[in-house]
């Protein structure tokens, strides 16, 4: 679980944050450490498909906000995601 | 640190600037900045660049990417240094039947010369200790072949019946110890010369004499900096070339797909 682009929406996914607050709540909850070009690489990304949208702001650390279209899009690829995650624990659990 | 990450970021496209440069400044002014962070900003203008340039701007920025990345790898190579004493052993008076003997003893000194147990004194000399860093993790064996690999016995001439000449080399990052090096190998051939004909009945007539002390290098014979980062520009060059015609093919591809 290393997609940069899943790891901004998922932190995004409770409240807007600026990149630095992006930045630190990844590496607290997935423990990887995006760095700036990656981040920053990601949020464009993520603002061309429309699934971020940046808040306005007069600070230079501006706050990004998840859209409809990205929280979809990050419903669909956890629960991808997580049809993985269950076979591969049921398929332990059994070998 | 910061502001060469700063200076990373200026390789961004103009537009992509234009839009996130003070968002971009603003996290690296809060972040604790690392060598890593300098490679992945590079990294990150050079994929905008990809989605956005032409080719022969991409080419240009990878070429200058790649001498970059080049000559911080030049700076941090260390310098190597190469001593060298050119020495011949004359043989005089001596039988037909002892010549032949006596070459022999001769490759015998240059192996007992170069055996482990004489290269790890010469190491663990406290005036020379040669590779600390390398004796604190590795096994002594590992650092006696690397040291083998820096110091050479070169064949200049013969071996015949009258003179055989050895050109005697070593390399070594501090130039100083390269030198002192040389001298102790030579001073090693000259003990085991004394030993071997003090054990000759009569004692073999074998002369050492030294053609060229060891020198004291001026300049490092590695790394040559200027052909690394040439050879960065052009490899970048090439790269990004390649990179930019596979992205855009696939792209092409997957949206005619």
């Amino acid at each position: 679980m290393s997609d940069p682009t899943i790891l901004v929406l998922s932190s995004l996914a409770d409240g807007e944050k600026h990149g630095y607050a992006i930045m630190e709540d990844i590496q607290g909850f997935a423990n990887v450490r995006l760095g700036p070009g990656t981040l920053y690489g990601a949020i464009t990304r993520l603002e061309q498909r429309g699934w971020i949208r940046p808040v306005d702001s007069s600070d230079r650390r501006r706050p990004y906000r998840i859209t409809g279209a990205g929280r979809e899009h990050l419903e669909e690829r956890l629960a991808s995601l997580n049809q993985v995650v269950k076979t591969a624990m049921r398929r332990l659990k059994h070998a | 640190m910061r502001q060469l990450i700063r200076w990373m970021a200026r390789l961004y496209p103009a537009g992509w600037r234009e839009r996130y440069a003070a968002e971009l400044d603003a996290l690296i002014d809060d972040i604790q900045p690392k060598w890593q962070d300098l490679f992945n900003v590079l990294l990150g203008a050079l994929r905008m660049r990809m989605a956005t340039g032409s080719y022969l701007k991409i080419m240009a920025f990878a070429g200058l990417a790649g001498a970059l990345v080049a000559g911080v790898g030049a700076l941090l190579t260390e310098d190597r240094y190469v001593s060298t004493a050119v020495v011949r052993f004359t043989f005089a008076g001596l039988a037909d039947s002892d010549r032949q003997g006596t070459l022999d003893r001769l490759r015998r000194m240059q192996q007992e010369v170069l055996s482990r147990k004489s290269l790890g004194e010469l190491m663990t000399q406290s005036a020379l200790d040669l590779y600390p860093e390398d004796r604190k993790r590795m096994p002594l064996e590992d650092v006696v072949e690397n040291m083998r690999k820096g110091l050479r016995i070169n064949l200049l001439e013969g071996p015949n019946w009258r003179a055989t000449t050895f050109e005697i080399s070593c390399m070594y990052p501090d130039k100083f110890k390269a030198q002192s090096v040389v001298r102790e190998v030579m001073a090693k051939f000259v003990e085991q010369l004394n030993t071997t004909q003090r054990s000759q009945a009569p004692p073999a007539a074998v002369t050492l004499q030294l053609l060229d002390p060891a020198n004291l290098p001026k300049q490092p014979i590695f790394p040559n900096r200027l052909v690394m980062v040439a050879v960065g520009l052009v490899c970048g060059a090439g790269l990004g070339l390649l990179a930019v015609l596979v992205r855009r093919s696939a792209a092409r591809f997957f949206k005619s797909a």
